[in-house]
């Protein structure tokens, strides 16, 4: 019924076209279907995209839907911002009940602001899965298969350590049918997560000089990974050849407004969020240490006119680069496998080491200060070892701000070291002028839509 | 014009003789003439319309013996039988009473001819503009409102320029529009009521806004698949066809009026509050809110010491009294070989809001002309050019109206209010206790929205009777739109972000086109002198099109209002959409001694957007029409003059909308490397499947005259099934593909009665009192959503603000569906409170375990009633009193007041007074799923003056002096007086504008009082 065709067509020819269908019509000699042809200019087709000709833009098409699931937009808020308000980097400080929820950790399946994100994940996993089997048919040497591969595999590694137990991951097939999966825990989501990234090191590595970034974009993700399994000794193997001074970032631009960092959008511009400090008890005191890896900047009020309002210098335009990967997270990797295993002094060296080589921010176009000093061998063993893990995940809590490790990192917290959901999670009363207090959630659950999927009723549990 | 080209092409038929008609018509009673009488010759398309003087001419009327038949709604037909000498003239007077009946008051069939009612088993409104005060209305969608039973016209907002959502017997479709298809002198033509580019927060303007209603002649409402089977896929939801004023043989008659009105906002605003109190231990505490005097902390505030409040909406002086003015002239006239109209209106109209405002220009020009004597043409043409600028507010905090419902509980002023009320202004003197703090409201006044239309509107119809029985007929239309959204913010006014202060400006062009094109031929033939036999093929072609371009820039140069003026952040789109239907239609009625009709129908279609494996679709219909009362054998009961027994059955369908077949990916720019490239990204997942939908209806009823037909009675039931809804399904999100997909799933039921009562209560030479009421009663019901392709069900779609409605089996579309809340003041303390969470024993809120039905946003009835008094030709009264019952209507802004600003009378004042509104602020503050939204479903019934209208007609030596026929001065008012228990402020208001079931009062502008006076003048 529908043929291609990429004519225009203008006031005249259509107008006659019209005029003349009628008459046409009751025409024995006449094809009714070529009436009825009409074309498709602003899309393309699937048939538009096949063939080696098509990767670099599929590459690129990977790339954008991996940026507008994990950064957000200027209409979507992404991973960062949802992991964020979750956690204790961000406090909400505007009106709309569905992301007020999320950060009073009150959460309902059926919440639309919690949908959108979830399908953008999905739909990130789905293009750098389909990308990475269209150069694994057409060019599989190419470094970026590797790439692409780390992408998808990053996105399971966020589903693992956002949300609740029991995220499926289906498929459409080539003939438009569907493939529903299963409920998957975040164990076995890290497992695949594991097998892509293992993929991803062995086309990098080789690519060679071609694969670099992919190939250590790999390593870390797969540490983080193995991290999440509470294989930090495995995990710091696996980083150990990360430079320090590595830094995949995820990229935006003013281009277009898909393109926009939504940690600017909702900050900046709308005034959505607010950096928090020490966040309903349990959180860390961002604004108050205005560290220089989390600097922020008051403005006056947030968007609801009540909420005093931090903005986080990290993100200061449109086009300021969100970082998924850096060598400093390889480094406090390996900081934490040796607070593990008692090495109090590779302990520390890790997380100075860090300390040295992390990106520190300032307001406008002012230079941006040194990293803070070293911590010092006594005052880190002054620290008991609650201390010491504390200072751990403050470590990786500002290096790694905004940056969607936070939530993964209180949820090890409760897994791992034995804390109390209460005593990591912002917790108490909420913001009185909103009323209520915090719940109980833990991590996100799987918008209500999901159930379209048959495979899937409701997350598996809600645990940590 | 190939179309006009083709019946001339067919070969010459042997020239029948004709002659010419001519006569008089008077009203019986007052024996005065009565103009725009229709007077028609019987089985022909000849026909003309009386002038003032009561005269009428009727050319190339074929010699012979025949009927003629005078008719004007109001008014009962009179048949003359008359011998029309070859080329000579024959005479008719008629001499006409006033009735109820509508029996044989003429309709437009989809084949292009007309018929009488009786002839049809469907039902079809029939809306006389005549008797339409225009002075009480404002928009064509106020002359559709109240007038036709099971049309509900529903007014979102009191913004110049907003739309209205139109429903004919119930929503159909789940996820397409539920809006009639609109026609307009036999073209089809654009009707989206949600017509822009830009968001504002809610309101969008609709395409309803450009029709002029003094243009128009009347308007016929066909209102389901049982009458609209043929008119095919799109018509599902009724067809709304209006047919424009139309010159007439005789003097040239000119019309001129001048219109004034003020607007005034007439709505009870609560104002925002805020209570200070203390501490147990003494402490002052600023916000001694319900939140705060019922939690454990320490800090809770355990008394009110005070309260104060603030209407920033008044102390802004945020508003002003509006007005409007239109002024307008038409001239009519002609000779037998051609009739005219032409028509020119300019309206200018300032809402209370100051920068919403409008001016709307429209010309009409008609014209007919005789080609031949079995040949005529009609070319009619239609001009709009609006502008409009549109305000902010709804779900925006920029606006006037959203911004102080959201405000403080003072005018923070210079001099701030920091020490006589803490807490509340800080350092901000420059709101006015409006939302955003530190900025003077009036500067969003910088945010100036615009949509400017240019609109064509025409069609070319010709009629070509050959022989005395067959009749052809042609119509092509064409309807252009250019559609011209902007904004334009200017730089360094508005402090609120730097994006404001940068200053941008967006352009969005659309070009929307609707082209028809139709022919059809009708042959009639008496097979005995009892039976007719009328046939009718005829085959429809439609194209509908857009496109548009949109362009942005930021950093604009400040003054500039242009592109030209922007030098950062641009970007520029284009999207375009068409769709196409091809459609052959027959049609074959058998008339038995003109009392009983059969119609037998068939439309078969196919069109652009249907899946590549589905083909073509059939719509057939089967109408019969019994006027017992004719038969002799009826009996002669006291008081009945006519009855009419009808039954109806049809289908009409709803195409997919363009695109929602294929699967496509949508273009991108990404950054690779540092460097923008093109990339792409999922647009649809596509279903090659993909069908119409289809609706089926059944149809009865009556019509009965009483009384010498001053009283008439229409009844009808209808029960309407749409099969194979097209719905938008929410795809599984793990399949990392659209959100969704467009599958033919589900059934939908609309099933309910109509009554409409004419009644002429009284009549003499001095005095004429007659009402008119109709009522609707509507039951809406989704049977089945459906299952896919797996044998699945198809999971219930969350909808609407918060998601507090669902689209569910078993439940009427769109309804409220959330925990139910009950509450009880356990200690007595006049507070609603859940100190300890949900569940304790102190808590005072009780939620259901699960989510239950509502009610609904759609009312299950309305009635109106519209009475007419007149005295003589002096003095004449209308009003139209609405009611609708049976909605409910969330108040999301009393929500956001109390759960979020915490500035309403419950979460500030609370008492023993609003213990029901504290425990819905409450509600919604316990951790999901318990946060339940159920307490701010308000019972929206409500009766409204919607329109009271005095006319008085000058004496004839005021007329003279201004060297004009006649004179009138019409005195109206529009909105009146609401009757309701809603708290809110309106309970029509709607933030989710013409949204198909989104509903919700939130921070919408509310409708506004009209007053206008008119001076009309004939020559």
């Amino acid at each position: 019924m529908l043929n291609i065709q990429m004519n225009r067509h203008y006031f005249a020819r259509r107008g006659a076209l019209a005029l003349l269908g009628g008459c046409l019509a009751i025409g024995t000699a006449c094809n009714p279907d070529k009436l009825l042809t009409v074309g498709t200019p602003d899309v393309v087709l699937p048939s538009d995209l096949t063939g080696p000709a098509a990767l670099s833009s599929a590459y690129a098409a990977s790339l954008g839907d991996f940026q507008v699931a994990y950064a957000g937009s200027s209409g979507s808020e992404g991973q960062v911002i949802f992991a964020g308000l979750l956690s204790d980097e961000y406090l909400n400080a505007e009106t709309f009940p569905t992301r007020i929820e999320v950060d009073r950790r009150t959460t309902n399946p059926i919440n639309s602001s919690m949908l959108p994100i979830f399908q953008n994940a999905q739909r990130a996993r789905a293009t750098a899965e389909l990308v990475s089997s269209r150069y694994a048919q057409f060019d599989p040497a190419n470094a970026n298969r590797a790439e692409v591969q780390a992408l998808a595999a990053y996105m399971y590694v966020l589903f693992a350590e956002n949300y609740c137990n029991g995220v499926p991951t289906s498929k459409v097939n080539d003939d438009g049918s569907f493939a529903y999966g299963d409920p998957q825990t975040g164990a076995q989501l890290l497992t695949v997560a594991l097998a892509k990234f293992d993929s991803a090191i062995t086309v990098a590595t080789a690519a060679g000089a071609s694969g670099a970034t992919a190939l250590n974009l790999a390593r870390i993700g797969k540490a983080r990974a193995q991290l999440d399994q509470n294989n930090f000794a495995a995990a710091a193997a696996t980083v150990a050849a990360v430079p320090t001074t590595f830094a995949y970032n995820v990229l935006h631009d003013e281009n277009t407004s898909r393109q926009y960092n939504a940690n600017y959008s909702f900050t900046v511009t709308s005034k959505r969020f607010s950096v928090s400090d020490k966040e309903g008890v349990n959180g860390i005191p961002f604004v108050t240490l205005n560290d220089p890896r989390a600097p922020v900047v008051r403005t006056a009020l947030g968007f609801d006119g009540a909420t005093p309002f931090y903005q986080p210098l990290k993100y200061q335009t449109r086009s300021a680069p969100t970082p998924l990967a850096l060598g400093t997270e390889a480094r406090l990797i390996e900081a934490e496998a040796a607070l593990r295993a008692g090495d109090d002094a590779t302990f520390l060296a890790k997380l100075n080491e860090a300390r040295a080589n992390s990106k520190t921010y300032a307001a406008g176009t002012a230079v941006p200060p040194a990293p803070p000093a070293a911590i010092t061998a006594a005052a880190e063993a002054a620290l008991s070892a609650t201390g010491k893990q504390d200072l751990l995940f403050q470590e990786r809590a500002l290096d790694l701000f905004l940056t969607s490790h936070r939530l993964g990192d209180l949820r090890r917290l409760i897994k791992y070291y034995s804390r109390g959901a209460e005593t990591v999670f912002p917790t108490g009363a909420y913001l009185v002028a909103k009323g209520g207090s915090y719940g109980t959630d833990v991590n996100l659950p799987i918008p209500f839509e999901e159930t379209n999927n048959p495979q899937y009723k409701q997350c598996i549990d809600r645990a940590p | 014009m190939a179309m006009l080209a083709l019946p001339l092409a067919l070969p010459a038929f042997a020239q029948t003789a004709t002659g010419v008609v001519t006569g008089k018509v008077t009203d019986r009673n007052s024996q005065r003439p009565l103009a725009s009488v229709q007077v028609r010759v019987a089985g022909s398309p000849r026909a003309a319309l009386t002038d003032d003087a009561g005269n009428y001419r009727i050319t190339a009327v074929p010699a012979g013996t025949i009927q003629v038949t005078a008719q004007r709604i109001g008014y009962a037909p009179q048949t003359r039988t008359v011998s029309v000498p070859a080329s000579g003239v024959a005479t008719a007077d008629f001499s006409i009473v006033v009735s109820a009946a509508q029996l044989d008051v003429f309709v437009v069939t989809a084949t292009g001819t007309t018929e009488r009612k009786r002839e049809n088993g469907a039902v079809t409104a029939t809306i006389d503009s005549s008797a339409i005060n225009k002075a009480a209305i404002s928009t064509f969608a106020d002359a559709l409102s109240s007038r036709a039973p099971g049309v509900v016209v529903q007014q979102a907002a009191g913004e110049t320029g907003a739309g209205s959502r139109v429903r004919i017997r119930g929503s159909n479709s789940i996820s397409l529009s539920n809006e009639p298809l609109l026609i307009i002198d036999g073209a089809r033509v654009d009707n989206n009521p949600s017509s822009s580019a830009i968001g504002t927060g809610g309101q969008l303007p609709s395409r309803l806004n450009d029709i002029n209603p003094e243009e128009i002649e009347n308007i016929e409402i066909i209102k389901g698949p049982a009458a609209a089977a043929l008119y095919g896929t799109a018509a599902a939801n009724g067809v709304i066809q209006i047919t424009t004023k139309k010159g007439r043989a005789g003097a040239t008659r000119w019309d001129v009026f001048s219109e004034t009105g003020s607007i005034k906002d007439v709505n009870n605003y609560e104002p925002n509050f805020r209570s200070y109190g203390h501490t147990a231990a003494g402490a002052l505490v600023t916000n001694c809110s319900l939140y705060s005097r019922t939690s454990l902390a320490a800090s809770k505030c355990v008394a009110v010491d005070s309260t104060i409040s603030n209407l920033p909406l008044a102390t802004a002086g945020m508003e002003s009294n509006g007005d409007r003015r239109i002024a307008g002239a038409s001239v009519a006239g002609g000779s037998d070989l051609a009739t005219y109209f032409l028509s020119g209106e300019y309206q200018k109209e300032q809402n209370v809001i100051l920068v919403n405002n409008s001016q709307r220009m429209n010309i009409r020009t008609n014209v007919r002309g005789q080609l031949a004597k079995s040949l005529d043409a009609q070319v009619s043409i239609g001009f709009t050019n609006s502008d409009l600028r549109r305000p902010q507010d709804d779900n925006n905090a920029f606006g006037v109206v959203s911004g102080s419902q959201l405000g403080k509980a003072a005018d923070c002023g210079p001099n701030g209010l920091n020490l006589q009320h803490p807490g509340l202004c800080g350092s901000d003197t420059l709101s006015r206790g409006y939302y955003n703090p530190g900025i003077d409201p009036k500067a969003f006044y910088n945010i100036n929205t615009r949509q400017g239309v240019q609109r064509l509107t025409g069609s070319i119809a010709s009629n070509w009777t050959p022989i005395s029985w067959l009749a052809v007929n042609g119509t092509f239309g064409a309807d252009v739109d250019n559609r011209n959204d902007n904004e334009t913010i200017q730089p360094n006014v508005l402090a609120y972000s730097q994006n404001t202060l940068d200053g941008s400006r967006g352009v969005y062009r659309a070009y929307v086109a609707n082209y028809t094109s139709s022919l059809n031929a009708t042959a009639t033939y008496d097979a005995t002198s009892a039976l007719k036999l009328t046939t009718a093929i005829g085959s429809q072609y439609t194209d509908i099109y857009s496109t548009r371009t949109d362009a942005f820039g930021a950093k604009l140069l400040g003054g500039s209002n242009s592109l030209a003026g922007t030098n950062a952040r641009f970007s520029v789109s284009e999207t375009s959409s068409e769709v196409r239907t091809l459609g052959f239609l027959g049609r074959e009625q058998l008339a038995w001694r003109d009392r009983m009709f059969l119609t037998l129908g068939i439309r078969s279609d196919k069109n652009s957007a249907f899946g590549q494996n589905f083909s073509r679709v059939y719509y057939p219909s089967l109408s019969g029409s019994w006027v017992i009362s004719d038969e002799s054998y009826f009996p002669k009961v006291r008081g009945v003059t006519s009855l009419r027994l009808r039954a109806a059955t049809g289908s009409a369908g709803q195409n997919p909308g363009y695109l929602a077949a294929e699967q496509y990916y949508t273009p991108v720019a990404v950054v690779v490397n540092g460097v923008d490239v093109p990339g792409f990204t999922i647009g649809g997942a596509g279903n090659t499947s993909l069908k119409p939908e289809k609706s089926t209806e059944v149809e009865g009823g009556f019509d009965l005259g009483l009384f010498n037909d001053r009283v008439n009675l229409e009844y009808t039931h209808y029960n309407k099934i749409t099969k194979d809804a097209l719905v938008n399904v929410n795809l599984a999100p793990s399949l990392g593909s659209s959100a969704n997909r467009f599958q033919n799933l589900g059934q939908v039921r609309n099933y309910g009665d109509e009554a409409l009562l004419r009644a002429t209560l009284y009549e003499s030479r001095k005095v004429t009192f007659d009402v008119t009421v109709n009522g609707a009663w509507t039951t809406n019901h989704l049977d089945d959503l459906g299952v896919d392709a797996l044998g699945n069900r198809i999971p219930d779609i969350p909808a609407g603000f918060s998601s507090t409605q669902i689209i569910k089996a078993g439940l009427p579309l769109g309804s409220y569906y959330q925990r139910a809340l009950t509450y009880n003041d356990i200690n007595g303390d006049g507070l609603i409170g859940c100190p300890n969470g949900r569940g304790s024993a102190d808590c005072e809120v009780t939620v259901a375990d699960s989510a239950s039905y509502q009610g609904s946003p759609f009312p299950a009835a309305e009635v109106s009633f519209a009475p007419s008094l007149a005295f003589g030709h002096v003095i004449r009264f209308t009003a139209t009193l609405d009611h609708r019952s049976g909605q409910k209507l969330f108040n999301y802004t009393s929500n956001y007041r109390n759960q979020l600003i915490v500035n309403g009378a419950p979460s500030q004042t609370p008492s023993a007074a609003n213990l029901a509104a504290q425990a819905a602020a409450v509600a919604t503050t316990l951790p999901a799923p318990y946060n339940t939204y159920a307490g701010y479903f308000e019972n929206a019934t409500f009766t409204k003056l919607r329109e009271v209208a005095v006319t008085l007609s000058l004496p004839d030596r005021f007329a003279s002096q201004l060297h004009a026929g006649s004179a009138s001065l019409t005195f109206a008012g529009r909105n009146l007086h609401t009757w309701t228990n809603y708290t809110g402020l309106d309970p029509e208001s709607n933030a989710g504008a013409q949204a198909n079931f989104t509903t919700a009062e939130f921070l919408t502008a509310p409708q506004v009082r009209y007053f206008t006076a008119r001076l009309a003048l004939s020559f």
